[in-house]
């Protein structure tokens, strides 16, 4: 594929570094809020509008050929090794452009509400439009490493966002935590690109002469081993930013950040990288077929998992964070199942409604004086109709509502796991049991939080109060005052609605872009996202054709399943908490046992903290540190540091300053290069000529014989 | 016959020849403002017309290297060959005339504080760059002993131009006995092998590249006498003097201590370059091997990393600490003379440029902090001087850092590239010593960043101020280059290896 030049891509990766940069270096200083927020505002909304003006340019080129290039710098020139720092914008990197342009530009927009009043107003800012420039950098670099500069690059905007209230000590926790839990993913990651290296060559996965290229021209000639390995380590640095088992431990404790942050980062954008790598590096993954079977377990795991965590939380935020955790799981499942462009499509329409309901859930959070505990929620319908209506769209969507956006790309991967060749029933029956519990617990979500009777905080509770089980409770010290202690809950401001309304109204219809084959009876139409995607995964769709072989009624079988399914985790939500105010923790009282395991998140990071983290810093304490480090590496430079003392103090001995010592010295040692040049026999010595010397005859023959050659 | 003399070819030469008279005789003409009350007599020069001229010269003079060679790539000779001009020898005379020029700026605050007259002793740095100058364009053995004294001369006045103190003076006459002795060592050296190349060609020549043919064609034939031999030795040996190389080094610590500040900065960097580039000239290629220098040249060097960073350690006085560090990083030049491709030679001209500024940022530090009648000299001197002064304790831990060769700076890149092209030429555990004597160095270059910013400053410091603005020049060029080179190395290492392949293109 030759790509065609493009200038603005520069630009668009341009203006948040710039916006970035300004807000961090002078922000403090200016002082003002105003230009803080514009700037960083203007930083993503130009990009949002040139990157419309980049899809439309693509749109405009020959399907086949669709692909735009720019290459900014030569990077590393090493050897073999080249590497420029190339930017890459075909019609999968294009989608994923629009999602982090046009979501990331309404929730700056968001922002400017939430985050009034803030201290650190300008850092926000900052972090934020790193965070922006970083994540353009992984979807739009033409090759791995300026991907992995991105990855790493959207890795620390995360740390940042998440400590952002780093007076909290469990704020700062939480940020590390994600760090540390990444690494492990990032050296997966490391390690498959270097096998990648190996085996191809190069670390392009587009154009001519790329990874995906050469292995759709002959894969044979690639040893499948390996193939399967790089796949593997490749995936394994999916699960640490796409939050997957085992490696999503972060991603709860991670909405400690502000609730934009956790809508932009922790829900719409960043934790889909591993997703949108797969789709990159579709031909490799499509020609590992034991790592895509583990990708689809791992998904279809983690989405039933993560959602059974959900079904029990009272945090609204750790819901819809287990709630992320478990629609990556389904994501991941499409990626397994090699329905690429459908995991990219409910990629795409969860950051829609995904977005929508963290953004819904700040709304309400803000209204209720940083109160996240639904517990003392209810009845909100009343005193905030937009976010009501916002998010109970979202909901619908999410829950798979007939033709809503999550419905459309949902169904498809339910349908994909039973009916691709790579899926399994085993793995449709898992998500699909995920998708009665997300139903199950987003109607909660609306019963305790929107429906019902206002219950409201308890005397003396709210602001700043600790709350059991609460371990990632917002900044109310910071951030909450300007609210106001008392009177009931208002709606949020226009900056705050209008992003709602926009992403609602897209979780409404933006599934429309991608209308399942089987209510148009053609495999794809013409302006879909399928059709879209097709010149990107073109090679790794082979097979899929077959799975449509299936008959058409099975189909339509399995989709009244799943719907019903959906109604039926409505309908339970309507039996346990219609009216019933205070059994929102029924679960506790039914069924103590199964409640305990669930609250406590199935006891992962107890498991984690005892099977890991304590035998580590144990070993890390008493053995490396008090035995390799104080005993044999600090033994070994003591030891180095003694013997050269003592050398310069004996040898100190001949340098007293006296100047025939220092001749002797001199002389000494030109006399011992002449007895080693004479013992290693590079210079001989004939002694018979010395004597002839002493017995008279020609002196110069003597001298000249004296030192007999070689 | 009249001999081809083409003088275009001497430009630089003849300009610091020029500059130095011209300062001579300016100086008896110069208004001298009389010293109050001060034993230590006039101020000499008062508007710097000595350092103009000085500064000028040297400028001209590298500015024809930089310009005005014109289109030739090639080697040109002159003098019947006694002179050459390429681009090796082009390469290390920008080095040495840069390093010149920040010693002379430092020696402009060093006079000020002392209240010497500044006419000869600018003079005397005029004529001994020359005498470099010459040296790095030598190609006759009697071009090589007239440069090297051109430049040795003036250094001995130069280091007892304290006349007063004893330090001074002991320095000078210790510099000129050891160094006359070298001189001789090399001179027999030369004669020898003079002789030797009269007797297997039947043509008695001079000229280093007779000489080298000579030795090859014997050697290979297996013919090569001793006194060959021995004279290889003790041509070499002379000039591992200059080098300060183990065990030729003991000169080195109290002429160093003793000599003016700026003096010894200048020494330490200047004409340990154009000495590796003088041992690359005669000694590099396969004549090594053939005078079986090899082996001693391995010694030599790996001595004089070992003892030149161990004996640093001890060193309570930091002038003396960085006298013996220049040896060891005369050691790590050594390392690259060995491995005398052109990646070698590359790296050994590399190498000096990092070192010449990375070391005269330190002693920029030292003269900085120095005032009228106030040395600093020991580490006590610099007690909690960081954080009174931050951006001069930064200044002293990037140099400090740099020599230890730290990563990114200009020393890392110096010591990386002599390793690589060691190790390519298999020198393997000449390099593992290299590395571990480095790794003993960094015990010492963290003595003054401990000193500075760890420990409390005696009662009654104070910032240093009214330094004289070429003191603040040399600091701030100095180190600016120290972190430049080492953010981007890779224009300078090409231009080194462009400059390398000319040497060895000519062999």
């Amino acid at each position: 594929m030759h790509a065609e030049h493009t200038s603005l891509l520069a630009v668009v990766i341009a203006l948040p570094l710039l916006g970035a940069l300004f807000n961090g270096l002078t922000g403090r200083k200016l002082k003002n809020d105003t230009l803080v927020h514009s700037v960083a505002l203007a930083a993503v909304a130009i990009p949002a509008v040139l990157a419309w003006v980049l899809f439309f340019q693509l749109l405009g080129m020959d399907e086949h050929g669709r692909a735009l290039h720019q290459t900014l710098f030569p990077w590393i020139h090493v050897g073999s090794f080249q590497i420029d720092f190339g930017l890459w914008l075909d019609p999968l990197s294009a989608v994923m452009l629009l999602i982090i342009t046009n979501v990331g530009a309404l929730i700056h927009l968001y922002s400017i509400g939430y985050m009034k009043g803030d201290g650190s107003y300008y850092r926000y800012f900052a972090y934020l439009n790193l965070f922006i420039f970083a994540m353009l950098c992984l979807v739009l670099g033409d090759n791995l490493v300026v991907l992995f500069l991105g990855w790493e690059g959207v890795g620390l905007a995360s740390y940042l966002l998440i400590g952002f209230w780093f007076e909290d000590r469990a704020n700062a926790k939480a940020g590390k935590k994600a760090f540390i839990t990444n690494r492990v993913g990032d050296f997966g990651f490391a390690l498959g690109m270097f096998a990648l290296f190996v085996m191809f060559g190069t670390l392009t996965p587009v154009g001519d002469g790329g990874i995906n290229a050469q292995l759709a021209a002959n894969a044979g000639a690639f040893d499948s081993t390996w193939i399967e390995v790089a796949a593997l380590l490749l995936f394994v640095g999916a699960c640490g930013k796409s939050a997957q088992i085992p490696l999503y431990v972060w991603l709860p404790d991670a909405m400690a950040g502000p609730t934009p942050v956790s809508a932009l980062i922790h829900a719409a954008t960043m934790v889909t990288a591993g997703v949108y790598m797969i789709a990159r590096l579709n031909g490799l993954f499509f020609a590992a077929e034991f790592a895509s079977s583990i990708i689809l377990y791992v998904g279809a795991f983690t989405a039933l998992f993560a959602a059974t965590i959900g079904l029990v939380q009272n945090d609204i935020k750790k819901v819809l964070a287990y709630s992320t955790v478990s629609q990556l799981g389904f994501m991941f499942t499409a990626m397994g199942a090699g329905a690429y462009a459908i995991g990219v499509f409910h990629l795409m329409t969860h950051a829609f409604f995904k977005a929508c309901l963290f953004l819904g859930s700040g709304s309400v959070i803000a209204a209720m004086h940083h109160e996240q505990d639904m517990r003392y929620y209810g009845g909100l319908r009343k005193f905030m109709p937009i976010t009501h209506l916002t998010f109970l769209a979202a909901t619908l969507a999410i829950a798979g509502f007939p033709f809503m956006a999550g419905f459309m790309s949902k169904d498809e991967i339910l349908w994909w796991a039973f009916a691709s060749e790579r899926g399994s029933t085993f793995a449709y029956i898992l998500v699909l049991l995920a998708a009665f519990c997300t139903a199950f617990y987003m109607f909660r979500i609306m019963w305790m939080t929107f429906w019902g009777e206002h219950r409201g905080a308890p005397e003396g509770h709210g602001h700043g109060d600790e709350h059991e089980g609460d371990d990632s409770h917002d900044h109310a010290d910071d951030h909450g005052h300007g609210h106001g202690h008392h009177g009931d809950p208002v709606e949020s401001p226009w900056t705050m609605t209008v992003p709602l309304i926009v992403l609602g109204a897209l979780s409404v219809v933006g599934g429309l872009l991608s209308i399942p084959p089987i209510f148009t009876g053609h495999e794809t139409i013409h302006f879909s996202l399928h059709h879209w995607l097709h010149p990107v995964l073109a090679n790794s769709e082979v097979h899929l054709a077959e799975a449509y072989a299936h008959s058409g009624a099975l189909e339509w079988g399995l989709m009244a399943l799943s719907v019903s399914v959906g109604f039926a985790a409505f309908l339970a939500t309507y039996l346990l908490y219609k009216g019933k105010d205070k059994l929102y923790d029924i679960f506790s009282a039914k069924t103590p046992g199964l409640h305990n395991v669930l609250w406590n998140k199935w006891f992962v990071d107890e498991i984690y903290e005892g099977a890991l983290i304590n035998p580590l810093v144990l070993f890390s304490r008493e053995g490396l540190w008090r035995i390799v480090d104080e005993v044999v590496i600090d033994g070994i430079v003591n030891l180095v540091a003694d013997m050269g003392k003592i050398t310069a103090i004996n040898v100190g001995r001949l340098h007293s300053g006296d100047l025939r010592a220092s001749a002797g010295v001199m002389v000494l040692g030109l006399a011992l290069i002449m007895v080693a040049a004479v013992a290693f026999g590079i210079i001989e010595v004939d002694l018979s000529a010395i004597t002839s010397l002493f017995e008279g005859g020609d002196a110069s023959d003597g001298v000249s014989s004296l030192m007999g050659g070689e | 016959m009249i001999p081809s003399m083409d003088f275009g070819l001497m430009v630089p030469e003849l300009l610091l020849i020029a500059a130095g008279i011209v300062v001579l005789l300016a100086d008896a003409f110069l208004p001298r403002e009389a010293g109050k009350d001060d034993p230590r007599g006039d101020v000499n020069d008062p508007r710097g017309i000595n350092l103009g001229i000085t500064l000028v010269g040297l400028l001209a003079a590298g500015a024809f290297i930089a310009f005005g060679r014109g289109d030739v790539t090639g080697a040109q000779e002159t003098f019947e060959g006694l002179f050459i001009v390429d681009r090796f020898g082009d390469a290390f005379k920008m080095v040495a005339l840069l390093g010149t020029i920040l010693g002379v700026l430092l020696s402009d605050g060093w006079l000020r504080n002392q209240r010497l007259p500044t006419g000869a002793f600018y003079a005397l740095i005029l004529f001994a760059t020359t005498g470099m100058l010459y040296l790095l364009s030598a190609t006759d053995m009697v071009m090589v002993f007239v440069g090297l004294e051109l430049m040795s001369i003036p250094l001995y006045c130069l280091a007892a131009a304290l006349r007063w103190e004893d330090r001074s003076v002991e320095a000078g006459v210790k510099y000129l006995v050891l160094g006359s002795f070298a001189t001789a060592v090399m001179l027999m050296g030369f004669a020898l092998l003079y002789g030797f190349v009269g007797i297997y060609t039947g043509e008695a020549t001079t000229r280093l590249d007779a000489v080298v043919t000579a030795v090859n064609a014997a050697s290979a034939a297996g013919e090569l006498p001793g006194f060959a031999l021995l004279g290889g030795v003790l041509a070499m040996i002379g000039l591992l003097f200059k080098m300060s190389a183990v065990p030729f080094h003991m000169w080195t610590p109290d002429v160093y201590e003793g000599s003016p500040t700026s003096i010894t900065a200048w020494m330490s960097v200047s004409v340990k370059a154009v000495t590796a580039a003088v041992l690359l000239r005669i000694f590099g290629g396969e004549v090594l091997d053939a005078l079986h220098l090899e082996g001693i040249l391995w010694v030599v060097a790996a001595l004089t990393m070992f003892l030149g960073n161990t004996m640093a350690l001890t060193q309570d006085n930091v002038k003396r600490m960085l006298a013996y560090s220049s040896v060891a990083h005369g050691g790590y030049m050594l390392v690259g003379v060995l491995a005398a491709s052109s990646a070698g030679s590359a790296a050994v001209l590399f190498y000096a440029a990092a070192y010449t500024f990375g070391n005269m940022a330190a002693f920029a530090v030292l003269i900085y902090l120095s005032r009228v009648g106030y040395e600093v000299e020991t580490f006590d001197d610099l007690k909690g001087l960081g954080t009174k002064m931050p951006l001069v304790g930064a200044v002293m831990g990037i140099s400090m850092l740099s020599l230890m060769g730290i990563p990114p700076l200009a020393g890392f890149f110096g010591k990386f590239a002599i390793f690589r092209a060691a190790v390519t030429e298999g020198y393997v555990w000449l390099t593992v010593i290299g590395l571990l004597t480095s790794a003993i160095s960094v015990a010492y270059y963290l003595r003054p960043i401990v000193v500075m910013f760890m420990s409390d400053a005696p009662a009654g410091t104070a910032k240093a101020t009214g330094q004289a603005w070429t003191v603040r020049v040399a600091l701030v060029a100095a180190v600016l280059v120290t972190v430049g080179l080492g953010l981007m190395p890779g224009g300078t290492l090409d231009w080194a290896l462009e400059s390398a392949q000319a040497l060895v293109a000519g062999r």
